[in-house]
């Protein structure tokens, strides 16, 4: 190890666990990490769900504890806006630069605007959101993936009527099949949401002072306010001007170790490691720990075997997927059922093989099989 | 010391929660033969540690992927920033003895008993 000073741009899940990996293996050096925020990194999960509720405060979200704080430099508050990729450097906003002899950037990824809607991926769009959803509000979200449909659960919660407008027949039907679909809008409509399946938001325009959003079918849906969860993109625009190779969808480009260019990684949303994006919370996280034991020893990030994993939390009940959707795989009801919103899916292929798992408050049966079909190649400890 | 359970009511690689005790626990048998006992809650979101998995000492949130160690209740990484309390546990023939921690439990936020 011959790194003196590492500077990581991003706060976030991916840079945290970088700072902290590092840490923790024992790296003496500098970490230098830049925020574009000026909150000390947070968990972001519940900005859509117990932030949002208003049951759980910053101080609930922090990933350092007293105990624990990070033996960090901050620059917080201040966005990475350029970065000089033979020299290593990152250009500032307000106009300093800090350089390393290792640099990672992890940046994340940023809610896909809809003109005239609000989004959520940050505390402040969250602070900014929470007061339009008071009882008496109606609330038109715009997609129904993990974000609107959690942002809609936690409205209703708050006393405000709720129509999701989603593209796909039932939400996520095209992710997780029918069957799940069926589970999970259950769950909301019997909590009160509506949801007007089947078509695309064209456009928001002015109702007096309210909002309508213009749907394909040519209906239009009045409402107070209107939230976008129509996916997000890397948060990589300050990289345009750079070096760095970008794919048609903004992710740095990376090798399967998450290498840019020399002493450049990139890793967490922002980045694509040999074609495969990020995604997901989980997934995060174990390529931020692989970038830092990379950094401390050449070569010794190691993959966990791992299946992919999501999680949601939706009208109190606790949604888990695991593994990856072939073509072809057909659910099959384990325990619980559709309408009970406690179902419990395996999905085989047509020779037999379980390749993934949905529960709904199942945590148990999920978690035996999330560890039971790990990927035995990946160095799993037996 | 309290007796907790008898162990044959442990299952091997698995938790027992029990609710005999406030805040609950978690008694866990390893596939060594070894029971331990920590604080069933995990600190970050109310979720039972006993559904977690067991493996090298350690179990990990069935929710999220914060481990915590059997042996001292230590967390690894978030999103759980906290650890759970380990107790003492002492077997005596089939009996499962516990000395609760004296410490003051890490409930996550919103969680009370």
């Amino acid at each position: 190890m011959t790194a003196q000073r590492v500077v990581v741009a991003g706060t976030g899940l991916a840079g945290f666990t970088v700072a902290q990996t590092l840490r923790s293996g024992g790296f003496a050096g500098e970490i230098v990490m830049v925020g574009q925020e000026p909150h000390r990194p947070y968990d972001r999960p519940p900005l859509s769900k117990g932030f949002l509720v208003g049951e759980l405060t910053m101080a609930d979200l922090a990933y350092e504890t007293d105990e624990s704080r990070l033996d960090v430099t901050w620059r917080l508050g201040v966005a990475a806006v350029g970065l000089d990729v033979a020299n290593r450097t990152l250009l500032l906003g307000d106009g300093s630069t800090v350089g390393g002899d290792e640099l990672v950037i992890a940046t994340g990824g940023r809610p896909r605007p809809f003109p005239g809607a609000l989004t959520l991926g940050s505390v402040a769009d969250a602070e900014l959101l929470r007061p339009a959803l008071a009882p008496g509000a109606d609330v038109v979200v715009l997609g129904s993936g993990f974000i609107g449909l959690e942002v809609a659960a936690t409205a209703t919660q708050l006393g405000a009527e709720v129509t999701v407008v989603c593209e796909e027949d039932s939400p996520l039907d095209r992710v997780f099949g029918a069957e799940a679909s069926a589970s999970i809008r259950g769950i909301h409509e019997r909590a009160g949401v509506r949801f007007v399946p089947g078509v695309q938001a064209l456009e928001i325009v002015p109702d007096g002072d309210r909002k309508a959003v213009v749907l394909s079918d040519g209906r239009r849906l009045s409402s107070s306010v209107v939230i976008a969860g129509v996916g997000s993109a890397p948060a990589t625009s300050w990289l345009a001007t750079s070096d760095l190779e970008l794919s048609p969808f903004g992710a740095i480009i990376c090798d399967e170790r998450g290498v840019a260019a020399p002493g450049i990684r990139a890793t967490g949303d922002c980045a694509s490691w040999s074609g495969a994006p990020c995604r997901h919370w989980t997934l995060a996280k174990e390529r931020a720990a692989r970038v830092a034991h990379d950094i401390l020893e050449p070569g010794s990030g190691q993959e966990s075997g791992d299946l992919e994993y999501v999680w949601s939390d939706q009208h109190g009940v606790r949604l888990q997927f695991a593994g990856t959707l072939h073509e072809g795989a057909v659910p099959t009801v384990e325990s619980g059922g559709i309408d009970t919103g406690d179902v419990f899916l395996v999905y085989r292929t047509a020779d037999g093989t379980e390749v993934a798992a949905f529960g709904m408050n199942q945590l148990r049966p999920m978690m035996r099989w999330r560890k039971t079909h790990r990927r035995r190649s990946a160095g799993v400890a037996a | 010391m309290l007796r907790i359970c008898s162990l044959s009511e442990l299952v091997e690689d698995e938790g027992v929660r029990f609710d005999t005790v406030t805040p609950p626990i978690a008694v866990f048998l390893t596939s060594a033969g070894e029971v331990y006992a920590i604080d069933d809650t995990c600190t970050h979101q109310d979720a039972s540690l006993a559904e977690g998995w067991v493996e090298d000492c350690r179990v990990e949130c069935p929710l999220h992927a914060s481990t915590f160690s059997l042996l001292t209740g230590d967390v690894d990484s978030p999103p759980a920033r906290r650890g759970v309390r380990a107790h003492r546990i002492e077997v005596v023939g089939d009996d499962v003895y516990v000395q609760l921690s004296a410490l003051a439990p890490n409930l996550p936020p919103g969680v009370e008993y």
